[in-house]
């Protein structure tokens, strides 16, 4: 067996466990392992809890409906696979492949982050699992379908992890071999979503039918760890054939997709890339932009640098374009009160302000250590705190402003009135400077040391980003600050407050208008804070 | 401490909890030295450069580099260049890419940034992979593209934390003749450095740092003579001699 290299691949998952654990956890150790521990047994309780009673529900009926339970199987093994393979994608960036190469044979290292991503996966799943095994097993007063549920979810997570690995593993080594793949490969992840979307907008306009769909995944061999599950409880309704053919399923595909990883995992590191990414020609930096010739005459060539270049990186590394779905998921909250309450007129297109201010503000405002990780100590010693804030300010500000004048557009094509159109452009444009500052002031806050290389989409090139909560952390702060500034204008335009100003004397119209330059007055007051304290970070700003 | 020397430091401390990695140190060095800045690993060498960039504040004592004061970080950058240990450049963008960005942040005008980046990219052998992306290029590569940026501007002291890293002889040997150069029309160059025959050939004068404190100081000649070993007594002589304590020569 010593060829299967068990002990090395051991050593090398646990020593990757270190590795992540205190990457992630730099800060707060302690106040963080607490916090899983408590939130992994509240959920392990519920789950439980609810195992008992579905048990107890089972014994006394004497039946189950297995049917349902088997529609379950194959979108939890969709989602582990997803998690497994985002994990691999994350570690295998970091395996040190020259170290390894050079110290174990590819298969230890192969098995190591095997065993890495499945002790990720478990870490999470050891808990509930319990729980349910032993929740059910009391809930049906038998003990051995404790250890058939045990088994059944443990060979489930085994297979998961192996499709999750290899399927990363593939997807990467494609990129890596293919001119251009790697960009496509990128494409469809990001993006991979919006023909689902679509889909489910014509399913829903179409009103198809989807029973044969889930008919169908009864059939799928995943479904049959169901089966596997309840094998301990006689006389269920458990298909004892389809349970044996699961554990079948185990041996057969874990060893296959174990060797598949070897395979990949060698071949990725022992061969160079082919170029993947255009890597000639220059764009310059100082001939006359647009820039230049917009705002030439007012903002200094320093600031005026620092926002071309960002926008050069950005055309090269879309971590901006990227962080805009955080802006979505943000909006959509605030939206919810409108949604469920009704607005006026205004309100879409406040919402559509919003949006665009905040996206173009955490572009190329949020960030700013990460983004220029690199160059920091260059930066810190050559350009002075007030151009570099003014520069990406500006950027973010005429990213905005762009994007205003489609809102321009819609608003003048809209029930919405000539005034209130222009206020929201307006806003939209202060948006969008006030987000850039608040981003630039939380995002200089953050210690150079936090950060770590991470793999991205669209480049060759690692880059720098925090682990684990601390990145969404900085971008809730974002959120919080700019969203205070629109809720005046949010408030004033939603039905129940305006209605309600109108029976005191107020009229709404007044209310849904006047809210408008009072938001744009916050936002500018809230982004000139901002801009200062920016810029007191930067000149601040140590690089221990 | 005064105005006329390139740089000047007083009683220069800085402490990390319970650690002092520079331990009061003073140092005056004239404009146009050439000043070879040596130590073990530890030492506190790239503490004390990050202190006299402004990276970094002193926890005590005050320094001053081509007149502006350490702790004015705004002030500073304008007498200043600095090459770190791992140059500071975008993997993403070419050479001139990079060297323009830099040149555009300083205020430099466009005409004496193109000016520049091609003479100095030719003075480095790096005129034909100018256009190429950084991600592809050597370590030596880099740090040549380094050097160019911390000196393209032709600030008043520059700062190199082992410049000659990753180079092959060819290259180190331009380098050494760049920063000579450099030293000529007048720039203080404080050169850090393990490679003590670069040190021995440059430098004008030489300070040893040890465990946070500048244990010798002086013109590389001087210090050799000091030495009363031998008659072949080398600057590494001198360096293994004050950095060595008294438990490890009986050993």
């Amino acid at each position: 067996m010593r060829w299967l290299r068990i002990e090395e691949g051991v050593l090398i998952a646990r020593t990757e466990w270190r590795r992540s654990r205190r990457e992630s956890d730099s800060g707060n150790l302690w106040t963080g392992r607490r916090a899983f521990l408590v939130l992994a047994l509240a959920i392990s309780g519920v789950l439980g809890v609810s195992a008992h009673a579905v048990g107890t529900t089972i014994a006394s009926a004497q039946s189950i409906r297995v049917d349902e339970l088997e529609l379950i199987a194959p979108i939890a093994f969709v989602l582990l696979v997803w998690r497994c393979s985002e994990i691999t994608h994350r570690r295998f960036e970091r395996l040190d492949a020259d170290f390894l190469l050079t110290t174990v044979p590819a298969r230890a290292g192969a098995l190591g982050l095997l065993i890495f991503v499945f002790a990720r996966a478990a870490r999470y799943l050891v808990g509930p699992t319990v729980a349910v095994a032993v929740g059910t097993a009391i809930g049906l007063r038998s003990p051995l379908v404790a250890f058939t549920i045990t088994a059944a979810i443990a060979g489930l997570v085994a297979v998961a992890v192996c499709v999750g690995v290899v399927g990363r593993l593939a997807v990467g080594f494609v990129g890596q071999r293919l001119a251009r793949g790697g960009f496509y490969r990128d494409l469809f992840v990001v993006f991979g979503w919006l023909p689902f979307l679509v889909a489910w907008l014509v399913l829903q306009e179409t009103s198809l039918s989807l029973v044969p769909l889930f008919a169908s995944l009864e059939s799928v061999p995943i479904a049959w760890f169901v089966d596997l599950a309840f094998f301990g409880a006689t006389g269920l309704g458990a298909d004892s054939a389809r349970g044996v053919g699961a554990i079948g399923a185990v041996l057969v595909t874990v060893p296959a997709l174990a060797g598949a990883t070897t395979v990949l995992v060698r071949r990725t590191w022992e061969r160079e890339p082919d170029d993947s990414t255009p890597t000639h020609g220059s764009r310059s930096l100082v001939t006359p932009g647009r820039l230049e010739r917009l705002f030439g005459d007012y903002v200094s060539r320093p600031a005026l640098t620092v926002a071309r270049e960002r926008w050069l990186m950005e055309r090269r590394v879309p971590r901006g374009l990227l962080s805009m779905g955080y802006t979505f998921l943000c909006v959509f909250f605030l939206a919810l009160p409108a949604l469920i309450l009704g607005g006026s007129a205004n309100i879409p297109l406040l919402y559509f302000a919003l949006m665009v201010g905040l996206s173009a503000g955490i572009a190329f405002g949020s960030d700013p250590v990460g983004t220029e990780y690199r160059v920091m100590p260059m930066l810190l010693t050559t350009v002075p705190a007030r151009q570099f804030v003014t520069g990406l300010v500006l950027l973010s500000t005429v990213a905005g402003a762009v994007f205003a004048i489609l809102i321009a557009l819609v608003g003048f094509a809209s029930p919405v009135g000539v005034f209130e159109t222009i206020l929201i452009v307006i806003g939209t444009v202060a948006f969008s400077a006030c987000t850039a500052c608040v981003s630039l002031a939380v995002g200089m806050d953050v210690e150079r040391y936090e950060y770590v290389t991470v793999p991205f989409f669209f480049t060759d090139v690692p880059i720098y980003a925090e682990m684990g909560s601390k990145g969404f952390r900085r971008l809730g702060k974002i959120f919080g600050v700019v969203s205070l500034a629109a809720i005046p204008a949010l408030l004033g335009n939603i039905e129940p407050v305006y209605e309600w100003t109108a029976t005191v004397g107020i009229p709404a119209r007044f209310v849904q208008f006047i809210s408008i330059p009072l938001t744009i007055g916050l936002t500018i007051w809230i982004a000139m804070s901002a801009y200062q304290t920016a810029i007191e970070r930067y000149r601040a700003y140590q690089i221990r | 401490m005064s105005d006329t020397h390139a740089i000047a430091t007083n009683e220069l401390t800085k402490e990390y909890l319970e650690t002092t990695a520079v331990d009061q140190l003073s140092l005056e060095i004239e404009p146009g030295a050439i000043y070879g800045f040596l130590g073990p690993n530890g030492a506190g060498k790239t503490t004390t450069i990050k202190m006299l960039t402004g990276l970094i504040r002193p926890t005590s004592g005050s320094g001053r580099v081509g007149g502006a004061s350490i702790t004015d970080r705004e002030a500073l950058i304008d007498h200043i260049g600095y090459l770190p240990e791992s140059p500071p450049i975008h993997e993403e963008l070419t050479a001139r890419e990079q060297l323009e960005y830099h040149g555009g942040l300083r205020g430099m005008e466009p005409r004496e940034i193109e000016e520049r980046i091609d003479s100095l990219l030719e003075r480095l052998d790096l005129a034909e992979d100018a256009d190429n992306r950084i991600v592809t290029y050597s370590k030596g590569m880099r740090q040549k593209t380094g050097l160019i940026q911390a000196i393209m501007h032709e600030p008043d002291v520059v700062f190199l934390d082992e410049p000659t890293s990753g180079l092959d002889p060819r290259a180190a040997r331009t380098v050494r003749a760049v920063i000579t150069e450099l030293a000529e029309s007048g720039t203080t160059v404080f050169l850090s450095t393990h490679l003590l025959p670069v040190i021995e050939h440059l430098a004008t004068e030489v300070g040893i740092l040890y465990e946070g404190e500048l244990v010798e100081a002086g013109a590389p000649k001087e210090l050799v003579e000091r030495m009363e070993t031998g008659e072949d007594s080398t600057l590494e002589d001198v360096f293994l001699d004050v950095t060595t304590t008294d438990e490890e020569r009986s050993e």
